[in-house]
C-alpha cells in the first residue's frame, strides 16, 4: 500500500496575481525554504504583506496540504479584513480565533483552498464588489 | 491624515504562535509593530495601531496623505 503523501500538493501558482471578490488582488504568494527570520531575530511560519489592496503571502514550506489550505483561508480573510477602512460586519468582530475557525470550517466543508472557494469565503463573510 | 494606501501591512506568524502586526511607511522606513491580544478583535487592534502610527507619521512630519 502506498504511504498516504504528508506534504503540500496544492499549486500555488494557481494563486499568483490573483484577483479575489471584493477588489482584492494575491499579487504573490511563495513558500520559504530557509527559515523566516525578521530584524529582531523571532522566527515566523508566515507573513501576509498588504498594500491598499493588494496582497503578498509568504508562508514556511513543509506545511501539510491541509495546513496549507487552511493558512489560506486564514490570510486571506485575515487580510481583506485589515486592508479595508470598513470591513463587513461579519468580520469586524474576530479576534484571531475566530479567523482560525473561519478557515477551518470551509477546507472541512469545501476542501483544499482554491481561487473559487476563497472567492466564496470573502463573499460568505460579507464583502462586496469586485 | 495617513492615506493608509501607501502603508504597509505586515501580518505576521511566530513559530511561537503569536501573531504581529507591523505598520510600515517605506518612504522614510518608519514602522510600528504590535502583538496582537488573541482575545481582542484583530480589525480594532488594527484602527488603534493605525491611529498612533498616524501620529507618528504627523509628529515626524511623514504624513504620508
Amino acid at each position: 500500500m502506498l504511504p498516504r503523501l504528508n506534504f503540500a500538493v496544492i499549486d500555488l501558482r494557481q494563486f499568483k496575481n490573483l484577483w479575489l471578490h471584493g477588489g482584492f488582488i494575491l499579487k504573490d504568494i511563495a513558500l520559504a525554504d530557509d527559515p523566516i527570520v525578521d530584524a529582531l531575530g523571532r522566527e515566523a511560519i508566515g507573513q501576509t504583506r498588504i498594500i491598499a489592496r493588494e496582497f503578498r503571502l509568504l508562508i514556511r514550506s513543509g506545511l501539510s496540504e491541509k495546513e496549507l489550505s487552511i493558512t489560506l483561508y486564514h490570510e486571506i480573510l485575515e487580510a481583506a479584513s485589515v486592508a479595508i477602512a470598513n470591513p463587513p460586519a461579519g468580520v469586524v468582530d474576530f479576534n484571531e480565533a475566530d479567523f482560525e475557525r473561519a478557515a477551518r470550517d470551509p477546507h472541512e466543508r469545501w476542501g483544499d483552498a482554491s481561487p473559487a472557494k476563497l472567492d466564496l469565503l470573502l463573499q460568505f463573510h460579507g464583502f462586496r464588489g469586485q | 491624515m495617513v492615506d493608509r494606501d501607501k502603508i504597509q501591512f505586515d501580518l505576521i506568524k511566530l513559530a511561537n504562535g503569536e501573531r504581529i502586526l507591523r505598520l510600515t511607511e517605506p518612504q522614510s522606513g518608519l514602522s510600528l509593530e504590535k502583538k496582537l491580544a488573541p482575545a481582542d478583535a484583530v480589525v480594532r487592534q488594527k484602527e488603534k495601531l493605525l491611529s498612533a502610527f498616524e501620529a507618528a507619521l504627523a509628529r515626524a512630519g511623514l504624513s504620508a496623505a
